[in-house]
């Protein structure tokens, strides 16, 4: 196959102006920028997460998302040069983030490279998003926690959890959606809190340890299908 | 007796691995951490490169555009968009010498700098990002400074209803270098290689012109699934030379191309969960000088036809990678041929890479990979005479396997111990030189660490 020479050269400039309105156009979309570069290669441009260890964020409230994304803000971010960070922090009380070692590797980091406007346009965007349909699971199982998410265990001296995150698990401005949520991801946030690694969120860090790991798996899969 | 210094060596080497090994939790590029704030794990399998996660793969395709680019400043201040990579080991042979006594793999048992790496690595605007290693690498013997790995892109997202189209515009120095799976020729298994360690005497052409070649490319990913691109390469002189920096085509035995040579690429994935697939395939037509310090006159006609296909199983603990690829090349040696470079005036070579990965958290990496290299023989080009001058063989079939095992130290550092075993060499199981070698005698032991800041 033979094309001329300067095809190259003809191609590189036009290709260059060609994009550049698009570019443009799309500086001015923060929303949608930041979203498909910055989010959704984990959380899916519409919030609903294909890795199971990742939230489902379509629906959560955008008060709530700001929230967490505060929190990540103010937690330390990860040191990049951690081997000289060893050396030359230590000893010294450096601030440790309180968050689950999850989102300690991506959010807390991702929540520093980006700016206020973003982090908040962000939240509004996946708040908007039409949240993700249940997936069905064990009926036994989801029988199990649907009767301790609207009841709780006074045994266990667990509460109800529908008192904070609403009768369908929708979700309010102090407590996230959890309708449709992934199941494992809820099964290891409850052993977060379980080991105190969530201290951001002290009711739940409390009630959380009084749940037991198979009451933990029927909540999760009750949730999961919503 | 043993010299002291060996004996001295050797538990104190064994006494670093195991501290090293031993340390707590580990945790790409360094510049490109800087700017997303990201441990290397976020875009490298188990923290180890380079073995791209899905997010690790999106970033690329989106032009490394992700956290902040190098003119954001805000009151954390402007991330440093540099990085430096080094790496030092040492290499044992089964027989680093053949029955004569000539040294077949030099400095054996002896530690070695095998290279230090600048790199450039950043967001230039939302839509625009860059990425260039420059590499001073040891030779053995010598060193020797030339361009690494040379990417930029420029993308756009356009979304209409529920769909996404990306469509990117892409210069770089290597075919397959702007790829982002760990199936194609530069970023497949072994991932790195001592120099010390021999590999077959043939490759395809699509994996031969790192830093030889510049290119303009535009790629297309929709809904994140199917993607499609076509590029154009050239010999890596005028407006690309700044990628074939350290690169003299002058000295002879490089891949020089004649005009544009196309190559192109396509694949369809899905991600279900935890489990991603891809399959697909890419290929080139590149038109070669037989001697690079002389391009003139009728040239080498390869034409390379890949398929490869992935399967990767993230867990949030244990995390799985399957790789396959098979490239045919079809060779017209319408300039070596006459000129006696050959003695076949068509041949072909096929190239086999199987492997796979296991990691476990960001901690451990376990690899095992089998390669396969054959194609027709050619007295010219793969022979290999006994002392007295007779052929021994004349066939690039070699094949063999890697066992190895990454230890995340720190983000910062990682420690590789590769094992590289050959079944055949140059045709051969038995008696590969006409001397008594045996092809397993040019197995290596490979311990080494890099370290990236």
């Amino acid at each position: 196959m033979t094309i001329p020479k300067s095809y190259i050269y003809r191609f590189a400039l036009p290709s260059v102006l060609l994009i550049a309105p698009f570019a443009r156009a799309e500086e001015r979309s923060s929303a949608a920028t930041i979203v498909t570069r910055t989010c959704s290669g984990c959380h899916g441009l519409d919030g609903k997460s294909q890795l199971p260890y990742v939230p489902r964020l379509a629906g959560l409230s955008a008060a709530y998302l700001e929230r967490k994304l505060a929190d990540f803000r103010d937690s330390a971010p990860p040191p990049v040069d951690e081997a000289f960070s060893r050396f030359i922090h230590a000893g010294s009380a450096r601030k440790e983030a309180s968050i689950s070692p999850a989102a300690n590797t991506h959010m807390v980091g991702f929540s520093h490279a980006i700016s206020d406007g973003d982090r908040k346009a962000a939240a509004q965007w996946y708040a908007s998003q039409v949240p993700a349909r249940g997936k069905s699971g064990k009926p036994k199982l989801i029988e199990e926690g649907k009767s301790l998410f609207a009841n709780g265990l006074q045994s266990q001296d667990v509460p109800a959890c529908q008192s904070c995150h609403g009768a369908e698990a929708q979700g309010t401005n102090i407590a996230p959606r959890l309708a449709g949520q992934h199941a494992a991801y809820v099964v290891a946030q409850l052993a977060h809190f379980r080991a105190g690694d969530r201290q951001h969120a002290p009711v739940m860090t409390a009630v959380a340890k009084n749940v037991e790991s198979d009451q933990a798996r029927a909540l999760a899969a009750y949730l999961q299908s919503r | 007796m043993p010299r002291w210094s060996t004996v001295l060596r050797a538990p104190s080497l064994a006494a670093l691995f195991v501290w090293f090994c031993l340390q707590p939790q580990a945790y790409g590029l360094p510049s490109f951490a800087r700017q997303t704030g990201q441990k290397c794990s976020a875009c490298h399998v188990g923290g180890a490169w380079p073995q791209l996660t899905p997010w690790g793969r999106f970033f690329k395709l989106s032009g490394y555009t992700a956290g902040k680019s190098l003119w954001e400043e805000d009151k954390e201040g402007t991330p440093v968009p540099l990085g430096v990579f080094g790496q030092a080991g040492l290499t044992w042979a089964a027989q680093p010498n053949d029955t004569q006594g000539n040294s077949v793999i030099s400095q054996n048992g002896s530690p070695q700098f095998y290279q230090l790496t600048g790199e450039v690595g950043t967001k230039l605007t939302n839509f625009m990002g860059v990425f260039y290693e420059y590499q001073v690498g040891n030779t053995f013997p010598g060193w020797k400074g030339t361009s690494g790995p040379a990417d930029v892109r420029a993308v756009h997202f356009f979304h209409f209803g529920k769909n996404e189209l990306l469509v990117g515009v892409d210069s770089n120095n290597s075919p397959t270098v702007q790829d982002v799976w760990n199936t194609v020729p530069d970023w497949s298994y072994p991932f790195y290689s001592s120099p010390q360690s021999l590999s077959g005497p043939a490759s395809p052409i699509i994996g031969s012109l790192g830093a030889q070649s510049g290119s303009i490319g535009a790629y297309a990913l929709l809904n994140r699934q199917f993607y499609v691109e076509a590029s154009f390469y050239r010999a890596a002189t005028g407006f690309f030379r700044w990628m074939s920096a350290g690169t003299s085509f002058q000295a002879g035995g490089k891949n020089y191309l004649e005009g544009n040579n196309p190559y192109w690429r396509a694949y369809w994935t899905k991600e279900h969960g935890p489990h991603s697939l891809m399959i697909g395939t890419l290929g080139m037509q590149a038109r070669v000088y037989p001697d690079s310090s002389n391009p003139i006159g009728p040239v080498d006609t390869f034409t390379d036809y890949g398929f490869d296909s992935q399967y990767q199983h993230l867990g949030a603990t244990h995390k799985l990678t399957l790789r396959g690829s098979y490239i045919y090349e079809r060779r017209a040696w319408d300039g070596s041929f006459p000129a006696g470079g050959t003695t076949t005036p068509k041949g072909n070579l096929k190239s086999l890479n199987m492997s796979g990965s296991y990691a476990y958290e960001n901690n451990w990496v376990f690899h095992a990979g089998y390669f396969l290299t054959n194609g027709n023989s050619d007295s010219a080009l793969y022979a290999i005479t006994d002392p007295s001058g007779n052929q021994v063989t004349a066939s690039p079939k070699t094949d063999g396997y890697n066992l190895e095992i990454d230890r995340q130290v720190t983000q910062n550092v990682q420690i590789m111990a590769q094992y590289r075993g050959f079944l055949t060499y140059n045709g051969l199981r038995h008696n590969i030189d006409g001397i008594g070698r045996n092809a397993s005698d040019n197995n290596t032991f490979w311990l080494s660490v890099f370290f990236a800041f």
